[in-house]
């Protein structure tokens, strides 16, 4: 618990930093958006028509039906925060491990009386905290924003949508801290996160493009299609099932890993 | 006070191409003072870090208080102090946040001592890490390990960086913490600082033992340093005697040095046949003993 309380002290300003950011570009941008596209009557507006018939669309998961309807185009701008969202989890993974390295502060911490499973916990709970910190002003800024500017939305729905950056955050936050053990040596995380985010994403919309299921399973963005959760009332299980396993996967390795590894040292 | 604090039996770290630590077997006893001195790249890091757990061997074993350095590596660090040689520690805190946050790790109040060891070691608690010189980081790193009081402080090149009043004054605190029964484990290239403080120690090169002898039969393993000068040229093998060491001769040949341990007598007869100008007979510093062993 001291190093769980140290450890959230120490990233409350960063973990803030992103949360604010999130809610308050979301906040802003849901007005924008809808005041943009619903300016005439919505599929008769020629940017529907234009956009929607495009592939860009369905490379983020919306489809031109959707993008018409009360969440649409909340849906359409959540695809993008989840990549900044992604971003975010796994460099919070990946750099609460390598900072030890970077920072030279292994030595200290790792000879304190305190196993390396209750380190590993501290770190793995402090970036659960921030993840969900993020999240859930994400989530929340939404809703205050859908509900000033957009009211009548189904609220499952706009759930479901919204908690799939939550869940989204969450398996790149395990990926990272899996990374971050193997690797506590990389000198850059974020552009490590950067770079991988943004492969997932790119891995999406071309497995969405060319219609290839198999090629959705190595990305995390597919797992979560918001025309999907419209057309089915919930997520996809097949994906949803993939997406628990492999973080749960990434985790337990993880925390083996830290286990047994060898503590890096920087010269 | 012949209770083993320190067990190294077999102790081997390997890296591949790169050199580590082979077959290492040793032991401290109980309110030792233990110097472990060897150059850079010795392999006393890597040692220390093994003891403490950050490191996993690849062949022997290790035990501090009689548990297992790597299974049991957080019990034994309630009742250890540790130096590492790398000063590195949160940087975005202040020096009495650090310290409070190394006695939450130990759940103890440490108060009282954070307090007394600032004072004596002149530390501000109230300047942030970042702004910290590299002489007070190692003051911040002797605060952190010694306020819990603890049975055993390992320290790796404890005074690297502090200036001499404060080395004096790190001195006087560790002879305390001895008084005290704390047992203490430090590595160092420094001679006269292992000379100093240690009843014991382990010399190390290329990752291997070469040694472990007390100070005082270090000093008297019979090694003495002879310096001449003669008013001719020594013949070449003149001194090709058992026992001679480290032989060095002028460019005339007039003088020579050489460590001898070897029948005194010996010498003598072979300095008598010489035409001296002077001659010194001395007994050598630890560290032209120690340099003797890596040669």
């Amino acid at each position: 618990m001291v190093i769980f309380k140290y450890e959230i002290r120490n990233h409350a300003k960063y973990i803030f930093i992103w949360a604010i950011a999130l809610a308050a570009c979301i906040f802003l941008m849901i007005p924008v958006y809808y005041s943009l596209l619903n300016g005439a009557e919505s599929s008769a507006n020629p940017l529907y028509e234009t956009l929607g018939s495009s592939d860009f669309f369905q490379s983020v998961g919306v489809s031109m039906e959707y993008l018409t309807a009360p969440l649409g185009i909340y849906s359409f701008l959540t695809s993008f925060f989840m990549l900044a969202s992604g971003i975010f989890g796994m460099h919070f993974g990946m750099s609460i491990h390598t900072k030890e390295f970077s920072g030279k502060t292994s030595e200290y911490l790792f000879t304190k009386p305190h196993t390396r499973r209750e380190i590993f916990c501290a770190k793995a709970l402090t970036v659960l905290c921030g993840v969900l910190t993020v999240s859930i002003s994400f989530i929340g800024a939404s809703a205050l924003s859908l509900c000033l500017f957009q009211p009548g939305f189904d609220g499952w729905e706009f759930f479901l949508v919204a908690n799939s950056l939550l869940l989204l955050t969450l398996f790149f936050s395990a990926l990272g801290l899996l990374i971050g053990v193997m690797f506590s040596g990389n000198r850059n995380p974020l552009l490590t996160a950067g770079l991988v985010a943004f492969a997932a994403y790119c891995t999406t919309s071309f497995s969405r493009i060319v219609g290839s299921k198999a090629i959705s399973f190595l990305s995390p963005y597919s797992y979560f299609s918001a025309a999907e959760i419209s057309h089915t009332g919930f997520y996809a299980w097949d994906y949803l099932v993939c997406c628990v396993l492999l973080a749960a996967i990434f985790l337990i390795a993880a925390y083996r890993l830290f286990l047994k590894k060898d503590v890096q040292f920087r010269s | 006070m012949n209770e083993q604090i320190i067990a190294l039996n077999g102790l081997t770290k390997s890296y591949g191409k790169h050199r580590g630590i082979s077959d290492l077997s040793f032991s401290v006893n109980a309110g030792e003072i233990f110097g472990f001195i060897g150059p850079n790249g010795a392999g006393k890091s890597t040692t220390i870090r093994t003891l403490m757990g950050l490191i996993r061997p690849t062949g022997g074993s290790a035990t501090i208080f009689g548990l297992d350095c790597q299974t049991q590596a957080s019990e034994i660090a309630r009742n250890v102090g540790y130096l590492p040689s790398e000063d590195s520690y949160y940087e975005n805190i202040k020096v009495h946040q650090l310290l409070q946050y190394t006695a939450d790790l130990y759940g103890m109040d440490c108060r009282s001592k954070i307090n007394d060891l600032a004072a004596r070691l002149d530390l501000d608690l109230y300047r942030r890490i970042s702004d910290l010189s590299l002489g007070n980081r190692k003051k911040v790193g002797i605060v952190s390990a010694l306020i819990t009081s603890p049975k055993l402080v390992i320290m790796d090149e404890p005074t690297s960086g502090l200036d001499p009043l404060i080395q004096q004054v790190f001195y006087e605190i560790l002879a305390e913490e001895n008084r005290r029964g704390t047992t203490i484990f430090l590595s160092s290239h420094v001679l006269s600082e292992v000379q100093r403080l240690c009843d014991r120690v382990a010399i190390l090169k290329d990752g291997q033992l070469v040694g472990i002898q007390s100070i005082k039969e270090l000093r008297e393993s019979g090694y003495k340093k002879v310096s001449v000068t003669s008013k001719s040229a020594i013949p070449n093998g003149f001194f090709d005697l058992a026992g001679i060491a480290d032989y060095k001769e002028s460019a005339d040949q007039t003088s020579a040095s050489f460590m001898y341990n070897g029948n005194i007598t010996s010498v003598m007869d072979k300095l008598h046949s010489l035409p001296l100008q002077d001659v010194f007979l001395e007994e050598p510093s630890l560290e032209e003993i120690f340099l003797h062993y890596y040669e």
